[in-house]
């Protein structure tokens, strides 16, 4: 069963003043699209295998 | 010179003196005046500074000194800095900065070259879309269907070369943006290794995606400029000192020799995809499959890293001049502030192990191919289209084979496929090792020689 999605009223309504931003009533529902779809992308990725040891490479050297 | 001359034409006709740059970029610049109110491909046309420039390499040349690029028009997508003009990176906010007091390093390495630019090309806002339209100028028009997207976000570019105002230009590439409307466009591109070609003077979206490369029509045109483009430069922290590996001249051989394998199962795509990829498969003579692991995956974490570090780079400006954002862009990259942090550290971690896994794959093939994109150019304002069998958003999701190679740094060939009775193309990507850039545009090479790999000017704008 895929995981139970976030309520993104209650998302946006917490985290928006701790990065001190507005999301204006007009924005709400492309801001929620969003974030459902990060949302989906975070549950693929977490299925993904990597063991604690992983490190990130944060710059990048192909 | 007409519309369908290339690179390599130019180059020899203004080097030998069968005509001069002046000429070159006079009839380049009428042209750009009268085909592009219907592309919208640029967005700053730079005439007196190319008339200056094209005079210099013709007084250049009576000197007696070569040029690789003598007199070959180009034009740069405007987030690339030209001097004197603002680089508006395809937004309305940066449109108030002061006009760049340089030009970037690639437009330079270029003109020293001998090439001449026209100007500045139309974007997607702060290259975050793969569509090619923009709020604030309208968008870029497929030459090949103007009712049609062209990609992004490298959408001017794009358009600027299928439509024949310039045989060459300059893209930048964080998740797929220059291969996107390649294959839209039906255009030959080239993203190179990550740390490969400068990225100084061009405005940054997601540092450790970021890359930067040209677009033209044909792979001998693309290896000059690529050529020209290479050379370490310590401004770019992720710059890697290699020597010059210069590829022009050196294709010839084709994919002989070299192992090449088809990826399948993400890669798999809708029947016309499938088709094409079995076409290239027999021209190359590939029977080898290949799954790459995780791809979904690795698409999702590039995702993630983009929305996030797109986001930051943006915070302030979301902060004080939201309105003023293409909707498009600023609804994403506000729900982007919001991540949780685990979500991209995670990404990146991800990011190392799939590294690994594409290096051991390459150590076993020289080159991947997989298609560009899911579809052909979407009609301009659709917002949704069926992906494997789903309804899905249109703008994101047109980058959904490009994002896991670009993610891991791959240098890759965009290649246009020709199809009996399609007139909007659709491209494959030609994926090598990292530093192998010339594997991939030998493969590039053989198609082409072969006849399915072309790139017409768009009909409509060729001159007969």
């Amino acid at each position: 069963m895929p995981p139970k999605l976030p309520d993104f009223d209650l998302w946006i309504d917490a985290v928006t003043p701790l990065v001190r931003l507005e999301v204006a009533p007009e924005y709400r529902a492309g801001v929620k699209n969003h974030l459902k779809t990060a949302s989906k992308m975070a549950a693929v990725l977490e299925k993904a295998p990597l063991k604690d040891e992983t490190e990130a490479a944060p710059v990048y050297r192909a | 010179m007409n519309s369908t001359a290339g690179v390599a034409d130019i180059a020899k006709a203004v080097s030998t003196a069968q005509t001069t740059a002046r000429a070159v970029v006079i009839a380049a610049l009428a042209r750009v005046e009268a085909n592009n109110g219907r592309v919208g491909a640029f967005t700053d046309v730079t005439a007196a500074r190319a008339m200056e420039q094209a005079e210099r390499v013709d007084a250049l040349l009576r000197d007696g000194k070569k040029l690789p690029l003598a007199g070959v028009p180009f034009a740069a997508k405007n987030l690339f800095d030209l001097k004197g003009v603002v680089t508006r990176a395809g937004s309305k906010i940066n449109r108030d900065n002061a006009p760049a007091t340089a030009d970037a390093v690639l437009v330079h390495k270029l003109e020293a070259a001998g090439a001449v630019c026209l100007g500045a090309l139309n974007m997607d806002e702060y290259a975050y879309g793969f569509t090619g339209e923009n709020a604030h100028d309208g968008p870029s028009r497929n030459p090949h269907g103007l009712d049609h997207m062209t990609g992004g976000s490298s959408g001017g570019p794009a358009a600027a070369v299928a439509a024949g105002m310039v045989p060459l230009s300059l893209g930048s590439d964080t998740n797929g943006s220059i291969r996107v409307p390649a294959s839209l466009c039906g255009l030959f591109g080239l993203k190179p290794t990550f740390g490969r070609l400068s990225r100084t003077g061009s405005f940054p979206f997601v540092a450790g995606l970021d890359h930067v490369g040209p677009l033209a029509r044909s792979v001998d045109d693309l290896a000059l400029s690529y050529d020209a483009l290479q050379g370490f430069d310590a401004d770019d922290a992720a710059l890697v000192r290699r020597p010059l590996e210069a590829v022009s001249g050196r294709l010839e051989r084709g994919s002989a020799g070299l192992r090449i394998a088809i990826a399948d199962g993400y890669f798999g795509g809708e029947a016309e995809v499938r088709e094409m990829i079995d076409k290239v498969a027999k021209a190359l003579h590939v029977t080898r499959r290949i799954t790459i692991p995780e791809a979904q995956a690795a698409r999702a974490a590039a995702y993630l890293i983009t929305m996030s570090e797109g986001a930051a780079l943006h915070a302030q400006r979301l902060r004080t001049r939201a309105q003023d954002f293409d909707p498009e862009v600023r609804d994403r990259l506000l729900a982007g502030s919001l991540l949780p942090n685990g979500w991209i550290e995670r990404a990146q971690k991800f990011r190392r192990w799939f590294q690994e896994q594409m290096l051991e794959l390459l150590g076993g093939v020289d080159a991947i191919i997989a298609p560009s994109t899911p579809m052909r150019a979407p009609r301009l304002g659709q917002k949704t289209a069926i992906f494997g069998g789903v309804e899905m958003p249109v703008r994101p999701n047109l980058g959904i084979f490009t994002q896991p190679f670009s993610f891991v740094g791959l240098p890759v060939a965009a290649v246009p496929i020709a199809m009996e009775g399609q007139h909007l193309p659709l491209g494959i990507q030609v994926i090598a090792a990292p530093w192998r850039e010339d594997f991939a545009l030998r493969v590039a090479r053989q198609l082409e020689k072969s006849g399915l790999a072309k790139a017409p000017v768009a009909r409509g704008f060729a001159d007969e």
